[in-house]
């Protein structure tokens, strides 16, 4: 059973036909407008459930993952748009189903029904961190640049080829661990 | 009775399980890691877990997927369109596989590896193919090292080492049956099948059987024994507890068949191999901790010359490692290693003689830079040998026969590789390694007929050098990727067997034959291959050039062909493969053309060394495969498509096959 929002972060919730219009126009409206950004895929989301595989609490069945996003910044709200468009009902990796969970950075604290992050662009690195530390989740993003700073563990990217890079000071400070196997064949900053 | 008690014993099972917590991933998984990075995984090449595109060696594998689009139905042919891999096939389940050349008969220098456990012989120095316990259908990949991997695995990792990995019981649920007949009344089966507990407990159990018919009709010497294949096989894993696993595998198998010795002649054979592996993996805060404890018998029993000799081989072999990850950019693995491996027979040997090597090892990965990594690994093996039993005396050799005797051989590896764009890899790589004689080089003691033959307990070594540069690039316009490898290779004293050195006849009448060390051997070649898939096509083409100079003089090697590795490597090999995939159709094709070589065979009447030459030879696989039900799978395999019968060593003519498969998944 998964878990559902226990009340509205986005109009999106009220609105659902609209939202939903738009977000299916959403990678076209990217493509056209911010084609430099970075944009999840179902690609990346599929490695990320596989990264959770090897972490020591590897979950299975079905799983909440938080997206997260800043209303402060107007690519963070698309690029978190797209990333539950790529999630569609359901990510299925093996015995794992991912299932997002929208979340505006503000309320991540506010919210325990989700087991792990995935980070957009333009997020506040503190909150965030202190989240990840406090409730040991492991957290994932295409930025590596919130991977190098810390706030998040692990950068994925899955073209042109796989790429996974992990900050395993931080993960060690969130206390995630991942398996050595893992962590041998992945770039570790 | 028998329908209550087996509830009872799942249920007993299940509450023991369900007490513990939520297992963790295992210390190497395949399959996920294989998801996760899009391509396969392999620990073969350094000990630690890597994607095959970064490697520091030049290796190839042979998927699964491969295997089953090849048809094959044992494991050489399944390795025959493998760029710079030369499959000979003396007779129907007789095969010598080689890389990069220098194929001999037996083909002493690769080294191949079922799970880890050795399953290449030291006895006679030799991989009895037919013999490896596994089904078609449990093999994950097949993983080929081109080039020495000696600090790793020790003595005989010299040409290659071939890794057959199958699948993991505790995380993939292999359920089949497969029946395959056809020509050369070939009758085959095989069933395997898992049963899990999840993320607790898998077990798979596997049989397979061959019957057929040897090749007829061309070869005098062929002495009419028909192959008779027969192998049972069980793998235990148990995840013990979060990041401790346990795997057990045992197996049992045996082989009737004539084997075409390095003498040049066929010897009505039966083996017998016999095994038990038991492996522990414990994630740990020092690392990966590895423990492997693994015992191979070995029965063999032959007839040469009317006369018969068998004998029993015991490998005892315990291992112990720690791969561990020192902070981001350094990987450090630690091994030791304890063999005890011996033969016993009072007709072959003269009573007991066995070796003992303990090794100790070290591998060094250093990310020097996210794009550079140098990989250099050492080995030191220490053997002792020695004979329990009488003495013999060898004409021409003064004081005891049988000494005990003391090798200490270092080998390395070291390799750079350089991701020098998202496109390009490029490895440049040398190694040492050690060819170590086999027991009946060693010891082998025998009169048989007119003939006395004898090892030779004071047998060097031989080592290998090797120098290699490698280039990947991928070719996204094409789908495909690219390889160059350009090697250079130095063998000193090339290992000649009692059977394979030569003749000297001596004043009493009787024919000598000793083992003994040959001059040096050069090789120098290279290949290139291009791979891809696009759609529903996928293709592979390769060239491989092996040039090969042996500095013993040609007088010499006349008498004693077996190690002219020069005469026996064919130079030019081109390999077309392509295949289609549509619907419920899957159809692949595969051209193999090769060189000439020169191999031998014996004369029995006047115990003279003749040379055959196998001539150039084309040869095309096809497969057509037609799925019936998303269980059920039927195809048609043609090997040899283009020729009816070919001349593909000294032994017997391979002929034209037509094979019918049926494989049922489930």
């Amino acid at each position: 059973m998964v878990p559902s929002p226990k009340r509205g972060l986005l109009p999106c919730r009220r609105w659902r036909t609209f939202c939903l219009s738009a977000s299916l126009a959403l990678p076209f409206a990217f493509a056209a407008a911010a084609s430099d950004l970075p944009v999840l895929t179902p690609q990346d989301l599929r490695i990320a459930g596989q990264v959770l595989h090897f972490t020591s609490a590897a979950p299975t069945g079905p799983f909440q993952i938080a997206v997260v996003y800043s209303k402060d910044s107007a690519s963070s709200h698309d690029e978190a748009l797209a990333a539950m468009q790529a999630f569609g009902t359901g990510i299925t990796v093996g015995s794992l189903v991912l299932h997002p969970l929208l979340l505006e950075e503000a309320a991540l604290a506010g919210r325990e029904d989700y087991g792990a992050l995935l980070l957009m662009a333009g997020v506040s690195p503190g909150p965030v961190r202190a989240i990840v530390q406090q409730r040991h989740l492991p957290c994932l993003t295409i930025h590596e640049a919130s991977v190098r700073d810390g706030t998040c563990l692990v950068a994925i990217r899955s073209a042109p080829t796989v790429s996974i890079v992990l900050n395993q000071e931080a993960a060690e400070l969130a206390g995630v661990h991942f398996a050595t196997a893992f962590r041998m064949m992945v770039r570790e900053l | 009775m028998k329908t209550r008690g087996l509830p009872l014993v799942f249920a007993v099972a299940g509450i023991l399980f369900a007490q513990r917590d939520r297992a963790r991933a295992q210390s190497v998984e395949y399959g996920a890691l294989e998801q996760l990075f899009g391509e396969p995984v392999t620990i073969s090449a350094t000990g630690k877990p890597q994607r095959v595109s970064e490697v520091p060696a030049d290796m190839d594998i042979v998927t699964a997927d491969d295997i089953r689009r090849s048809g094959a139905i044992n494991i050489p042919d399944a390795l025959r369109f493998v760029a710079g891999i030369d499959v000979r096939r003396y007779g129907e389940a007789d095969a010598a596989v080689s890389i990069r050349g220098n194929n001999t008969a037996l083909s002493p220098r690769v080294l191949v590896l079922l799970d880890g456990r050795q399953v290449y012989q030291d006895d006679y120095g030799l991989t009895v193919w037919p013999l490896i316990p596994v089904a078609m259908e449990d093999i994950r990949q097949i993983e080929v090292i081109k080039g020495p991997n000696a600090a790793l695995y020790g003595f005989n990792a010299v040409s290659g080492v071939i890794n057959i990995v199958t699948y993991d019981p505790l995380h993939d649920l292999i359920n089949a049956v497969r029946v395959d007949g056809g020509t050369q009344d070939t009758a085959r089966g095989e069933a395997t099948t898992t049963f899990q507990i999840p993320g607790r407990l898998g077990v798979r159990v596997s049989a397979e059987g061959l019957r057929s018919r040897e090749y007829v009709g061309t070869d005098a010497l062929s002495t009419g024994e028909q192959p008779r294949v027969g192998n049972v096989a069980a793998d235990v894993r148990l995840q013990v507890a979060p990041g401790i696993e346990w795997d057990l595998s045992a197996s049992l198998g045996s082989l009737q068949t004539q084997t075409f010795a390095d003498d040049g002649l066929f010897i009505p054979s039966r083996f017998q191999a016999n095994s038990l592996h038991s492996r522990l993996a414990a994630e740990t805060g020092i690392g990966l901790l590895q423990f492997d404890v693994y015992r191979n018998e070995n029965r063999y029993s032959a007839d040469i010359l009317s006369d018969a000799i068998g004998w029993r081989e015991d490998v005892t072999v315990a291992q112990a490692s720690d791969l561990v990850k020192l902070g981001p950019n350094h990987t450090v693995r630690v091994a030791l290693e304890y063999r005890d491996n011996s033969v016993a027979s009072l007709e072959a040997f003269n009573g007991r003689l066995g070796y003992r090597i303990a090794s100790a090892s070290a591998m060094w990965d250093w990310q020097i830079t996210p794009g550079l990594s140098l990989v250099n690994a050492i080995r030191i093996d220490d053997l002792q040998l020695s004979h329990d039993g009488a003495q013999v005396s060898v004409p021409g050799v003064t004081g005891t026969f049988y000494h005990d005797a003391s090798l200490v051989e270092p080998s390395f590896n070291s390799g750079l590789v350089w991701k020098a764009s998202e496109h390009d890899t490029i490895r440049l790589s040398a190694a040492r390694a050690t060819q170590l004689p086999s027991l009946v080089d060693f010891g082998f003691t025998g009169p048989a007929g007119a003939l006395i033959i004898a090892g030779n307990p004071g047998l060097q070594p031989s080592t290998v050098m090797n120098y290699e540069l490698d280039w990947d690039r991928t070719l996204p316009p094409l789908a495909s990727t690219v390889r160059l490898a350009l090697f250079h290779e130095d063998t000193s004293q090339v290992i000649g067997s009692p059977f394979g050195s030569g003749f000297t006849f001596l004043p009493t009448g009787q024919i000598l034959e000793v083992a003994r060390n040959f001059g040096d051997s050069h090789e120098s070649g290279g290949a290139i291959a291009l791979k891809g898939h696009s759609g529903e096509f996928r293709w592979d083409v390769s060239y491989a050039l092996a040039v090969v100079h042996d500095d013993t003089p040609r007088a010499v090697l006349q008498q004693a062909p077996s190690v002219s590795l020069q005469r026996q490597t064919p130079t030019h090999a081109v390999v077309v493969g392509l295949g289609w995939t549509h619907d419920r159709w899957e159809i692949d094709g595969h051209a193999r053309w090769q060189s000439h070589f020169e191999d031998y065979r014996i004369d029995p009447a006047s115990l003279s060394t003749n040379q055959v030459t196998v001539p150039n030879y084309l040869t095309v696989n096809l497969r057509v495969a037609y799925r019936l039900t998303d269980h059920v799978t039927l195809a048609l395999t043609a090997e040899q498509l283009n020729q009816h019968r070919l001349i593909e060593s000294a032994g017997l003519r391979t002929e034209r096959a037509f094979l019918v498969s049926a494989t049922a998944r489930f």
